[in-house]
């Protein structure tokens, strides 16, 4: 464990400066290398060079990695509160309640820019509806929440289908078109969400014991449990705002990080938080290199959501988890 | 055993049970410290009931309990976790844990705000390793080990509290005989050397005869025999607590009863 | 009540409650017709209604029957043999896999017979659901269950999404058929080709009924009852996963009817008893999709609902409120 747990904190740096460089020199549109490197260090004249790198690749390999260390860490805590390996942020709904309250102030109020509050509100109040309806098991529930609340904003959409195509970036996730607001808008919680987590770590590894040891061993179980149910909610919910629903991040990024640095949170929340946005902006990466020619569709399509990368990565990482489990 | 010193931790007029099924009723108990405390009964008779809302896991529906003269839930909920240590009967196997790990949480009530673990901590989980023969697994994952295994590793955790109290809901299932019975040599050693009080739920009335200062037997919620295992464990009371028609002789070995079913 | 009189009652109650959903089928919607006026135009060839009437609203009330028969057939056959309350094809990943090659055949255009269609669904669902057995392997904890499901049907959801995407903005509309299942626009050809992969599929349930059953008290008890264990579970999963992709390579994944109806029909004949359980179930999914159908066409008409948010609306609190009562956590 000891010297994996070197080498990612001496690999995870370069791996990481290595990703932000190829966001920052690699896109669709063409912009020198040495025309970069002036923007990065303050020289470039041209200002649509500057704009290119600063404006549209800084700002989505930031969202990138937040919203990926927000939504690892989520998924940490998710799997804590239900005590199973297998859930991830989207397991509470919160997805399906971001794309329900999209899609509604879209029909509502068309022409508004209330996208980002909505998605946040919607994921919030998703959360705060399973707290209450689930505690019975909160996995079964939430699955069933994000079923009812998916085939609502379908109804919503069979009424008013104008906002079908804004709303395929909420399902899936895509980090396409990121503006520094977008930037702005997420931090805030990076430096709330992420540090709380780390504080509740020591209570989820009493928590993961179950209810009557997690008691016996003096943690107040109820206020614990709707702190953490709260932090992992926003953590997803400023993701989910940012980026999307994106599958599968908070799923793998705390598997991996379980394999790397065992089951201890103080160690694994750290650690998943940096798998997660490492892993985010390099599905991104693959993502809007994939150009895709398919027989029978003329155009060619470039630039495939985020989500869909994830989704097919984490389907073998899904198996593992499962031949692990199924082993144990 | 003195009979003239206090309760270590009490119930008066205790209800408790689970959402609205009352399963103990109005039932009160003292445990004197330093001794061996075995409740015994037929399923269902709340045994374990009784034993987590003691532990304050179960919250009781009337009554009170008291952890050194005082409520147990006015004291706060690591201050009561310092004095007190309870082995539940399901517990959950954390993902991807090791032993030391889950030992490790048994220190929970001792850290300071910012978790850090201290030189006595390390001390207590040695000894708790130790005690249970543990310490050539100490880095194996919980996952990986057998049943019996794995419940000496939550023994394991709730030592590593180093509580004055343990409550211990039947900590013997899953062992094999020969850990069942390092269990029970456990239980008296702690009590011996270390003065420790504990109260268990035990299946095997033999076990309870052997290794138990006292033996409650509930039925139904209530305490129908109290006392030492020679004043509770007879035919008579065999036959009102389980319905079980059976001879005691005393063990050749230990001079205890010793109880064969008809 | 007493339970022989539930027996005989409960299934012909069932039966004229199809009948009258048929027929309410027919006559519903616009043109609105006089039941004498629908049951006319479809016993005359040359009725002036005969195209609405049986081109139209019979294939598709009949599509529903068969379809709710199928998955509540299939529902039965998972809870039964998989001892869990909430396995479902639609929380399995089945019905999602299955969508995921239909909605890659629609939208791209591939050019594949209608009747060949279900069998590339049932390789969807083969693997999807395979995903999902592997993954829950031994256990009986619904919470599992329900998050590899989610797992796998989030990932084909977000394959279904991406497939989509590939096609033409018009073709995004399609999307809400494969990702929820509906009935609109199904004529005689989607009904003959569904219809024997369900009766062939309800029968092979009939056969494995008491295998079945036995499963139910557990593993060893089966086999010590003489019943091939890992066959028989093999078989009940393969006929289910058969049954979800031939409704859903026509209709979609719709979602719910295929967890509901099984219990529903457990708890109106207060039995678990798989034999038993069985034929009401059947009926009572056919009941259920044929009234979420209507139900879905008139709601907000002119509008059309896709069934699925009605199954899914409707579904999910009753599962909830059946679950309160039942040993079914939720």
């Amino acid at each position: 464990m000891r010297w994996r747990l070197s080498a990612l904190v001496l690999l995870t740096p370069v791996a990481g400066v290595a990703l932000v460089l190829a966001h920052l020199f690699l896109g669709r549109s063409d912009v020198p290398a040495p025309a970069v490197l002036r923007v990065l260090t303050g020289r470039e004249t041209e200002p649509a060079y500057a704009l290119i790198v600063l404006d549209y690749r800084l700002p989505r390999v930031l969202v990138g990695l937040g919203a990926g260390a927000l939504l690892a860490v989520s998924g940490v805590l998710v799997q804590a509160v239900v005590r199973n390996p297998l859930a991830e942020p989207a397991t509470t709904g919160v997805g399906a309640g971001a794309a329900l309250a999209v899609v509604g102030t879209l029909v509502l109020w068309p022409g508004h820019a209330l996208a980002y509050p909505a998605a946040l509100g919607g994921a919030l109040a998703t959360g705060a509806v399973l707290y209450v309806v689930g505690r019975r098991s909160f996995a079964v529930t939430g699955v069933l929440l994000g079923a009812v609340l998916a085939a609502l904003t379908s109804l919503l959409l069979v009424v008013d289908s104008a906002p079908i195509s804004v709303v395929l970036r909420w399902l899936v996730g895509s980090l396409n078109a990121r503006t520094p607001q977008d930037w702005t808008l997420l931090w805030p919680w990076l430096v709330v969400v992420l540090p709380t987590a780390w504080l509740l770590a020591s209570r989820l590894n009493v928590w993961v014991l179950g209810e009557p040891a997690a008691t016996g061993l003096g943690l107040r179980t109820g206020p614990v449990l709707a702190v953490v149910l709260l932090v992992a909610v926003a953590g997803a919910a400023a993701a989910i705002a940012a980026a999307g629903a994106v599958a599968f991040v908070g799923l793998v990024a705390p598997h991996v990080g379980r394999l790397l640095a065992g089951a201890d949170h103080r160690v694994l929340i750290p650690v998943s938080a940096v798998l997660g946005a490492l892993l985010l902006s390099l599905a991104d990466l693959v993502a809007f290199s994939v150009s895709v020619q398919l027989p029978g569709i003329a155009t060619d399509v470039s630039g495939v959501p985020v989500g869909a990368v994830t989704a097919l990565i984490g389907a073998p990482v899904l198996a593992s988890l499962v031949r692990r489990e199924n082993r144990a | 055993m003195s009979t003239t010193e206090p309760p270590v931790l009490a119930a008066r007029g205790l209800s408790a049970g689970h959402a609205r099924r009352v399963v103990v009723a109005d039932l009160t108990l003292e445990v004197r410290p330093r001794t061996v405390t075995a409740l015994v009964g037929p399923n269902g008779s709340g045994k374990s009931t009784l034993l987590m809302t003691l532990a304050r896991v179960l919250r009781r529906q009337a009554g009170e309990v008291l952890l050194d003269d005082r409520p147990i839930d006015r004291l706060p909920s690591t201050e009561v976790a310092r004095r007190l240590g309870v082995l539940p009967q399901t517990a959950v196997v954390p993902t991807g844990a090791t032993v030391r790990e889950l030992v490790e949480q048994g220190r929970y009530p001792q850290l300071g705000p910012w978790a850090m673990l201290r030189r006595h901590d390390d001390g207590a989980m040695r000894r708790a390793l130790e005690l249970t023969g543990l310490t050539p697994l100490a880095d194996r994952r919980l996952d990986s080990l057998s049943g019996g295994e794995r419940q000496r590793a939550w023994i394991a955790m709730t030592l590593a509290q180093e509580t004055g109290v343990l409550l211990l809901d039947e900590p013997t299932t899953y062992l094999d005989v020969r850990h069942q019975i390092d269990l029970m040599r456990l239980v008296e050693h702690l009590r011996d050397d270390h003065g420790l009080t504990v109260v268990m739920v035990l299946h095997d009335l033999n076990q309870a005869a052997r290794h138990a200062d006292r033996v409650v037997a509930l039925r139904d919620g209530r305490v129908l025999a109290d006392g030492t295992p020679r004043e509770v464990l007879t035919s008579g009371t065999l036959r009102s607590v389980f319905d079980v028609d059976a001879l005691v002789v005393d063990d050749p070995v230990t001079g205890r009863p010793l109880f064969v079913a008809r | 009540m007493i339970t022989i009189i539930k027996r005989v009652e409960l299934p012909g109650l069932a039966v004229a409650a199809l009948a009258v959903c048929v027929l309410a089928a027919l006559c519903l919607g616009e043109p609105r017709l006089r039941p004498a006026t629908a049951l006319a135009a479809l016993t005359d060839p040359a009725h002036p209604l005969r195209v609405p009437v049986w081109e139209v609203r019979l294939p598709r009330a009949l599509l529903g029957l068969v379809a709710g028969a199928g998955l509540a057939a299939a529902g039965l056959l998972l809870q039964d043999v998989l001892r869990n309350p909430i396995a479902g094809p639609e929380l399995l990943g089945v019905s999602s896999g299955a969508a995921v090659v239909v909605a890659t055949i629609v939208v791209l255009g591939l050019g594949v017979p209608l009747v060949v269609q279900p069998w590339a669904a049932l390789a969807g669902a083969v693997v999807a659901g395979a995903l999902v057995l592997l993954a829950i392997g031994r256990t009986r904890d619904p919470a599992h269950v329900a998050l590899v499901g989610a797992a796998v049907s989030a990932a084909c959801g977000g394959l279904v999404v991406a497939v989509v995407g590939l096609g033409t903005q018009g073709n995004v509309v399609v999307l809400f058929r494969y990702l929820l299942g509906s009935l609109a626009a199904r004529g005689w050809p989607h009904l003959e080709t569904v219809t024997p992969l369900v009766a062939a599929g309800v029968g092979a349930a009939w056969l494995l009924r008491r295998r079945v059953e036995a499963l139910t008290l557990g593993d060893d008890v089966a086999a010590g009852l003489g019943v091939p264990v890992t066959r028989t579970r093999v078989a009940a999963v393969g006929v289910a996963a058969l049954l979800a992709a031939a409704v859903a390579s026509v209709c979609g994944p719709v979602a719910f009817v295929a967890l509901l109806a099984p219990h529903l029909a457990r708890r109106l004949l207060g039995t678990v008893s798989t034999r038993r359980v069985l034929p009401l179930a059947v009926l009572l999914g056919g009941l259920l999709l044929a009234l979420a159908d209507l139900a879905s066409r008139l709601l907000l008409y002119p509008v059309e609902l896709p069934v699925g948010i009605a199954t899914t609306l409707v579904g999910v609190p009753a599962l909830v409120l059946l679950s309160r009562r039942t040993a079914v956590p939720a």
